[in-house]
């Protein structure tokens, strides 16, 4: 018989508030400091007198909205649930609770407003005071309050309906927080460490992490560039004087919508709790899980995280110094991950049964632990997806970063789109994974070659960075392919002028120097500056020598030796004024910026135009580092700027009893440009 | 009335409950007794919504308790381990079951404010277990429930409140026709209260009867013997001692059976005596395996 039945009760609704006031008055006390804090700034400055806009104070809430709601409402969204299901953990207060003329959809909702209310008052405090402050202080924005208040509900929403869901699953306070932040972060987690474990698999496959479950990962979605962003549009006025004064025009939450999106999923979220709740039995207080098939789910996902990150720490403390290459010894790592799962496996049991006393009777389960994560082990192992031997089609690219580098020769960054380019790249992709062997070795050699790959048919950017480590004297495809890579036109030129190849830019050489021109006469380095029309002709010089194939040829230079014979101790920089295109986002702008290229032997063109613009001459000269290295060792410039830690290996122990010409003679062990040519 | 039928509860693969049957008749005081671990308190907590039974009936006037809002309303539970909000006092609590139970008296809660004489808005966790007691009382009769749920209610009340308890409660049985359920291991305390007692063992009920029933079907006799002789072998006796020449025998029938039986045997002396609640609980738990062990240390 059914006498009555209501789904609100008025008394526990105030019961809780009132339980519950120190928490949300404090961080209402919290919250109030900040529209206080704004109050202090406008009295400081007089009402009315300051310089700030409306648009200025939705730009701020946005920020606000997109940094610090999600994070707030992350940590006083598991207070508030606690605050809310703490009742469920205790058994004599779940008794108390469950015997009341209430049914649990009554108590659910009731407990779930009274929640959100908690949620809501500290925001409705601070956000309440900052209207009032903006109304005071004349900036007051309805849009942007609108927005906001709506995002704020939406996100308390979201974040109090996950913490509900978790507060059903378990049965215990701490495990409780335990598992929100592990629901919270897990898909973030769970990738990384997926990644890590192929990165130690795989031959170039790096752990970076990519993001690709952060939607699972709301809060970091949320702080994530992916997630919310505040997109602000500005009016440039220029005044008499000339003074560009910039106007905040408007300012939108992109992406807001994704909000919404959430708080729809908290509506899911909140629906599964009842379910969890409806079934719930009370003699669950306590538990670490509460519900019955998740017992095995949470036993057999914690043996799992322990073998992939107790098995990896395993590894690395007994196993890292047998290992031959970069990647994993399968059979070990297998070892380690077993055992690590054994363990995961056991600490999972004892939680779930409160007891040390698990042994008995288990070996079923640790058994299963044990092949699962041997299984894991063999599946990466033997990689049947492919990831290892992944190569884009070169159709499917919209453009590759590449960043080069090597033990002696400088470093090589590029942004290319050039098709042929592209192909070149690729090869050297596949022409590493088929040397993989010999380029993943103990070798004396080391070089670096990162892969970026912008898909286009999924817009995701994929990368590869191998570690190549090689014996010297080795004939090899890659090195080769490398080494025409490094002098590649293109990606020389991304690398030499990444300024005046950006899109969105428009470059004008304005002028130049020339660094460290030794002059024979002072026998002292000069800067020497450049006009804008020198540096012009410079510039087309470099150029014409990057097309020439000039520059990058010492990128895999055989020796240290090699290196600083061939490059030059002075530099070329030049002076652009860059103009920067008029964006919704961005006015346009004018500024200046600098490239500093280091030229070698080898950059004829440049080393020419030069001499033909009179930079160089008989007395002026650029010197190679060697011949630096030489000159210092021999007058005795030790004492100053740059100590070459090779110079007494190659040249002798220096006298200081006899500094001067006549220790080393210039020409007998170092090569001057001139003769270089 | 109270119903409850084959009711199992099982925790894991241990049955607290495994299919106890009992009723309580509309206005009496039921006591239920049995060992620790029988599974009274499983059986409380199933009755006032706690716990959802696997399997039976749990039903009070009819209908299902479970998620019975209108029912719960009608019912009260003490329970062994009452709880209230940490920082509440008495009068915080009647607020807060004002708000639940439609029935709640405050002119009923104000005149046993002089029968508890506790200090109303004193913190409860700052009062004495035994006058956290007298509060949970206070609070429930002020409910005026029409089915009162005990579990070990008197438990660390004094002689003198203990009585005032039962005074009140017995009142409402009386005046109000309330039902009341009493789990107490104080037999002496229930057999002057209850008319009907069910003992519960293992999670079963071994038996239910009116408490004139139960002495009807248990019988304590003093017999002396011609020629200071043993008790005969064909007797069906539970339990028997002996002081001198005296025998006490205890034996499960009536007082009539049992003198009919005896006179066979030509006996001197056979005198039925009264059996206490506490006997009767302990020989009929003798025959279910739980007897009181001889064992010297």
């Amino acid at each position: 018989m059914q006498l009555k039945t209501s789904y609100f009760n008025p008394t526990l609704f105030r019961k809780n508030l009132m339980r519950f006031w120190p928490l949300w008055g404090g961080v209402s006390a919290l919250g109030a400091l900040a529209p206080l804090c704004a109050l202090a700034a406008l009295i400081h400055e007089g009402f009315r007198s300051h310089s700030m806009q409306p648009l200025e104070m939705t730009a701020i809430y946005y920020e606000v909205l997109h940094y610090a709601v999600p994070i707030i409402s992350l940590l006083y969204g598991v207070l508030c649930a606690l605050a809310m299901w703490n009742y469920l953990y205790n058994h004599r207060s779940v008794s108390l609770y469950h015997a009341l003329p209430i049914t649990r959809k009554g108590l659910f909702i009731t407990n779930v407003l009274s929640g959100l209310a908690m949620m809501l008052i500290p925001y409705a405090v601070t956000g309440g005071l900052m209207i009032l402050i903006s109304l005071l202080g004349g900036l007051f924005e309805p849009v942007g309050v609108l927005v906001t208040v709506l995002g704020v509900l939406g996100l308390s929403f979201f974040y109090f309906a996950a913490a509900t869901l978790i507060a059903f699953v378990t049965g215990n306070p701490f495990a409780f927080a335990a598992f929100y932040f592990i629901f919270h972060f897990l898909a973030a987690a769970a990738e990384w460490l997926v990644m890590e474990l192929m990165s130690q698999f795989y031959y170039g496959v790096s752990s970076t992490y990519q993001g690709v479950l952060d939607f699972l990962s709301p809060t970091v979605f949320f702080l994530d560039y992916k997630g919310l962003n505040t997109h602000t549009e500005f009016q440039d006025t220029v005044s008499p004087d000339g003074w560009v004064e910039r106007t905040l025009e408007s300012v939108t939450l992109e992406n807001g919508w994704v909000i919404a999106v959430y708080a729809l999923a908290g509506v899911a979220l909140l629906g599964c709790a009842w379910l969890l709740y409806r079934r719930r039995r009370s003699e669950c207080a306590g538990d670490v899980v509460a519900v019955g098939w998740m017992k095995p789910v949470f036993r057999y996902g914690v043996a799992l995280c322990a073998a992939v990150t107790g098995g990896t720490l395993l590894y690395h403390l007994f196993f890292n110094s047998f290992q031959k290459g970069s990647t994993v010894m399968p059979l070990p790592m297998a070892v380690c991950m077993a055992a690590a799962g054994l363990v995961g496996y056991y600490i999972a049991s004892m939680l779930l049964a409160k007891s040390f006393h698990v042994f008995r009777g288990s070996w079923k389960g640790a058994l299963a632990s044990v092949a699962a994560a041997g299984a894991v082990c063999a599946v990466i192992a033997l990689d049947p997806a492919g990831v290892k031997s992944w190569k884009p089609e070169a159709g499917n690219l919209e453009s590759v970063s590449l960043s080069l580098s090597s033990d002696y020769g400088r470093g090589i960054s590029a942004d290319i789109a050039d098709p042929a380019a592209i192909q070149k790249v690729l090869d050297l992709h596949g022409a590493i994974l088929e040397e993989e062997q010999q380029l993943d070795s103990d070798g004396n050699r080391y070089g670096q070659a990162y892969l970026g790959y912008w898909l286009r048919d999924s817009g995701q950017y994929v990368t590869r960075q191998y570690s190549l480590r090689y014996s010297d004297g080795l004939q090899s495809e890659a090195l080769e392919q490398l080494r025409e890579l490094a002098c590649d036109p293109v990606v020389q030129e991304a690398n030499i002028f990444p300024l005046t190849r950006d899109s969105s830019v428009t470059t004008r050489v304005t002028g130049g120097y020339v660094e460290d021109v030794y002059n024979s006469q002072t026998r002292e380095f000069e800067n020497l500056e450049l006009t804008p029309d020198q540096a012009r002709e410079l510039e087309a010089a470099v150029l014409r020598d990057i097309r020439a194939g000039h520059f990058g040829k010492t990128f895999l230079a055989d020796s240290y030796e090699e290196e600083v014979q061939v490059t030059c101790r002075g530099s070329l920089s030049f002076y652009y004024s860059i103009t920067r295109k008029a964006t919704g986002e961005y006015g346009s702008e004018t500024y200046g910026d600098s490239e500093s290229i280091t030229i070698s032997t080898y950059c004829t063109e440049t080393l020419k135009a030069l001499e033909k613009l009179g930079i160089t001459d008989e007395t002026h000269r650029l010197v190679t580092r060697m011949e630096y290295s030489t000159m210092q060792h021999a007058n005795d410039y030790r004492d100053g700027g740059w100590d070459d830690p090779y110079a007494e290996e190659w040249y002798g122990p220096y006298d200081a009893a006899s500094p001067g010409d006549g220790y080393v003679t210039p020409g007998d062990d170092c090569v001057y440009l001139e003769s270089a040519f | 009335m109270i119903e409850i039928k084959d009711a199992v509860k099982r925790f894991g693969s241990f049955a607290a409950l495994d299919g106890v049957t009992l009723t309580v008749p509309q206005g009496s005081v039921y006591g239920l007794v049995g060992p620790n671990g029988a599974g009274k308190s499983t059986l409380i907590r199933c009755l006032t919504g706690i716990y959802r039974a696997d399997a039976g009936t749990i039903s009070i006037d009819g209908g299902n308790v479970w998620e019975n809002e209108g029912l719960k309303a009608r019912t009260a539970a003490i329970p062994d381990d009452w709880y209230y909000f940490p920082q509440a006092t008495i009068r915080d609590m009647c607020r807060f079951m004002r708000g639940f139970y439609p029935g709640f008296s405050m002119e009923r809660y104000e005149k046993l404010k002089e029968v508890f004489e506790i200090d109303e808005k004193r913190a409860l966790r700052r009062l004495s277990k035994g006058m956290q007691k007298q509060a949970a009382f206070w609070l429930m009769l002020s409910c005026m429930p029409d089915y009162l749920i005990l579990d070990e209610p008197v438990d660390g009340l004094d002689p003198v409140m203990r009585r005032q308890v039962w005074s009140l409660v017995l009142g409402d049985v009386a005046q109000r026709g309330t039902t009341v359920l009493v789990s107490s291991h104080n037999l002496r305390e229930l057999e002057d209260v209850c008319d009907h007692v069910g003992i519960l063992d293992h999670g079963r009920v071994l038996l239910e009867r009116s408490l004139a029933q139960l002495q009807d079907n248990m019988v304590k006799l003093q017999v002396v013997f011609r020629d200071g002789g043993e008790v005969p072998a064909d007797l069906p006796v539970l339990h028997a001692s002996r002081v001198g020449r005296v025998h006490t025998l205890i034996m499960r029938m009536s007082a009539g059976e049992a003198q009919n039986l005896l006179s066979v045997h030509s006996p001197l002396l056979v005198d039925a005596v009264p059996l206490t609640l506490e006997e009767i609980f302990i020989y009929e738990l003798g025959g279910a395996d739980y007897a009181v062990k001889d064992i010297v240390l």
